[in-house]
């Protein structure tokens, strides 16, 4: 009996051993074994048909929290630079992955990367054959920014970020905090993937630039690139792009500038958040679309000297802003509907509120969307004055 | 034989499991597009009509393997015959998910580890536990599937932020036929309950299969509908381009920048739901091979149709699309002898034959 207990207990012993040796799996990846890939550029190479690919890659080892070594805060240019950039050809994206083996000591790990930047020549080509690695391969995440550029996109992740040590995150970070301004339309892959499959709807990516001061170079958002399937065709202005944000209900914070009419000065009014709904009527064989926005904000800024805390000024502030809103929705429509791309999705809203017209235009939709007959209608509140109740000086000097 | 007795909560949890094993991958009815769920739904209905014929015969014969009713109604020799196909048809449902979770880990987690080192380490523990007997699968599956209903919860929870309402519309986007033809796909999954003919007869009260199954299959299908939901809810459109939509939703799961990559979910969810699923897969083939051959235990043909199994799981599906063809264009027909007309017509003719005889049940 007890021999048998034994003989048990010592078994499951030897099973442990074994367990504790035998796991692990086969392509097991060591940190200190990988390169991190935390950014891709994607250009054409020089002959033609084939991608030049640029990996920004982490060296883990210069990449330190700020302030955790204080010979690294003074030096500035001293030190090697935190980051990598490798540059790699190849017929395909992958193949371009592969071959960039050839330099690299290391493996490539895509898993972190955070933001792909394209070419803009690449873009106006067709960017799926540039995207369905990214989507296919199990490393690549789907929620990495995707961004057009007018440079180089090497030239992009060649630059260096004013406060981060990896631009590539800088540049993400800028994606993660588009609200601030509402003038970025930020997509990761997924959400474009994802548009591409719509029956009409059509894609918007960022487009990212290069700022130019004395000493350095800096990166800067400039615009929105409008695609019609997974071509770039068009670009609107960062007023436009809010326009857009508008409709797609992304804007959630930002700054309204409006003039005040018979004085002098202008307002900032801050954006607390807004809401749209979108509402299609069909009569007469007409497709007609409303969209409604609603808004709620606080006044952000004054320059001018009246008094503006009053509710007749506030409400006079608020048709201003709405005014300006309606404009901005409007100069996007405008800017769509050259392209002949329903970029804010408004077939979708259809498909759902009008089954049967929807069937009749579907397939026919990118030639009808310029002429449809869109309402803006725009309802602002101003709820808040910021700490002050009226301008900090005496009403007699005025 | 088998010597264990099961509950019939045991029952129900180990259909639960049945059911999800794979197709918590393999979403049936995907082609539906943003109405999976309702297919799922119409497919739990359709299937009732099997479940409710094979019960029936269950309870009429009570104590009887499917093996043993074939040979008392149809005789020896067409009996047997009755049974090769049924027991063919479960080794194969057994062979596709050792399939499914070769594919799954090929393509996601495992990718260097060599196929026949995932069959071999999958494979062993399932002869284990069959070897075991039904009282063990159905125990470890108790805690088993407490730890993935928690996850398919959690899963659920930290969606939320990512969830689009308006992806799950319009509901019914395909054409009618192709409707029925997905329901028709969710409800030959259902009737794979089947299989539990064969474990009928150790429930410790027998009268409670109808109801056991039922439960299992009605929470089943409300598993399979939420995750549904939560795909196409945060996947939208895309999720029709994927071949495992739910582990890339959970790819996308970003809670405040920190809690991400969380992949690994899913996959721990297939792991055990997909272990009890092969497990029962292989038990229930080698106990009615057993039967079959008139053999005094089924314990020595475990490992023999283990092998052969995870044989035929790289034979049968030598790649993604092919197994996918099979899912969605020749299961929903494939299954329709052994889950409908088999035992529709078994039960007939029992009627006819007024089988079984007073005296001779029990």
């Amino acid at each position: 009996m007890t021999r048998s207990v034994v003989y048990v207990v010592k078994k499951k012993w030897v099973l442990l051993v074994i367990l504790l040796l035998l796991s692990g799996c086969w392509d097991r990846k060591e940190l200190e074994k990988l390169a991190i890939v935390t950014g891709i550029g994607i250009d054409y190479g020089e002959e033609g048909d084939d991608y030049q690919v640029s990996f920004q890659i982490a060296r883990s080892g210069e990449v330190k929290t700020p302030g955790s070594s204080s010979q690294d805060g003074g030096g500035g240019g001293g030190g090697s630079k935190s980051v990598w950039l490798l540059k790699s050809k190849g017929a395909t994206i992958f193949d371009a992955v592969r071959n960039a083996t050839l330099q690299s000591s290391r493996r490539l790990f895509l898993s972190h990367n955070q933001v792909v930047i394209i070419n803009k020549e690449v873009a106006e080509k067709g960017l799926l054959p540039v995207i369905d690695f990214l989507i296919r391969d199990h490393e690549p995440r789907l929620n990495e920014w995707l961004l057009i550029t007018r440079e180089q996109a090497e030239t992009i992740l060649s630059l260096e970020s004013g406060l981060e040590k990896i631009s590539a995150l800088a540049i993400a970070d800028l994606m993660r905090n588009y609200y601030l301004s509402s003038k970025i339309r930020a997509v990761n892959l997924h959400e474009f993937a994802g548009t591409l499959l719509a029956k009409t709807t059509e894609n918007t990516l960022p487009i990212i630039g290069v700022v130019k001061t004395d000493q350095e170079k800096g990166m800067v958002i400039e615009e929105t690139g409008i695609f019609k399937s997974d071509k770039l065709i068009g670009y609107l202005n960062k007023k436009e792009t809010r326009g857009l944000l508008w409709v797609l209900g992304k804007t959630q914070d930002g700054v309204v500038v409006v003039e005040l009419p018979g004085e002098e000065g202008k307002v900032s009014l801050e954006i607390f958040g807004a809401k749209s709904k979108i509402s299609s009527k069909v009569s007469e064989g007409k497709i007609r679309f409303e969209i409604d926005i609603a808004e709620v904000g606080s006044l952000g800024e004054q320059t001018s000297y009246a008094n503006l805390s009053s509710r007749e000024k506030l409400s006079l502030l608020e048709n201003l802003k709405a005014k300006v809103i309606v404009e901005e929705v409007e100069a996007a429509l405008k800017k769509a509907q050259e392209c002949k791309a329903d970029i804010f999705g408004l077939g979708e809203y259809l498909q759902r509120q009008n089954r049967k017209e929807w069937e009749k235009v579907k397939d026919n939709w990118g030639e009808l969307f310029p002429h449809l007959e869109v309402k803006v209608k725009v309802k602002t509140k101003i709820r808040w004055l910021g700490l002050l109740t009226k301008p900090t000086i005496l009403e007699q000097i005025k | 034989m088998e010597e264990g007795r099961i509950s019939s909560s045991q029952l129900s949890l180990l259909a639960i499991s049945y059911l999800i094993g794979t197709t918590f991958l393999l979403s049936p009815g995907s082609q539906a597009k943003q109405g999976t769920w309702l297919t799922i739904l119409l497919g739990l209905g359709e299937a009732l009509i099997p479940v409710l014929i094979f019960t029936t015969l269950a309870k009429r014969f009570a104590g009887k393997s499917l093996i043993e009713i074939n040979d008392l109604v149809w005789g020896k020799i067409v009996g047997k015959l009755f049974s090769l196909v049924f027991l063919w048809y479960i080794f194969h449902l057994g062979s596709a998910s050792f399939a499914i979770f070769v594919a799954l880990f090929k393509t996601t987690v495992l990718i260097a580890t060599p196929e026949v080192i995932l069959l071999i380490s999958g494979l062993l523990s399932c002869i284990y536990v069959s070897k075991k007997g039904i009282e063990v699968i159905a125990r470890t599956n108790e805690v088993l599937i407490l730890i993935t209903v928690l996850l398919l919860i959690l899963g659920f929870l930290l969606v939320l932020n990512i969830f689009n309402a308006n992806n799950l519309f319009p509901v019914i986007e395909i054409p009618i036929t192709r409707l029925l033809w997905a329901t028709q796909e969710s409800s030959s999954l259902f009737g794979q309950t089947i299989v539990f003919m064969m474990i009928f007869p150790y429930l410790n009260r027998r009268k409670s299969c109808t109801g056991a199954i039922i439960k299992g299959l009605v929470v089943a299908a409300i598993l399979l509908m939420s995750s549904a939901v939560r795909t196409t809810g945060v996947l939208g459109k895309i999720s029709e381009s994927y071949i495992f939509p739910n582990y890339e939703t959970d790819r996308l799961i970003d809670i405040g920048n920190t809690l991400t990559r969380l992949e690994i979910l899913p996959v721990l969810n297939f792991l055990t739901m997909g272990f009890i699923k092969s497990s029962v897969s292989l038990y229930v083939t080698s106990l009615g091979t057993a039967q079959l051959l008139n053999l005094r235990t089924y314990r020595p043909v475990v490992i023999p149709l283990g092998i052969l199994m995870i044989i035929a799981a790289t034979q049968n599906y030598p790649d993604i699309s092919s197994h996918l063809r099979f899912v969605e264009n020749i299961h929903p027909i494939y299954a329709l002898p052994v889950q409908i007309i088999f035992p529709l017509i078994t039960l007939l003719l029992a009627i006819i034959r007024r089988l079984p005889c007073q005296g001779e049940n029990q």
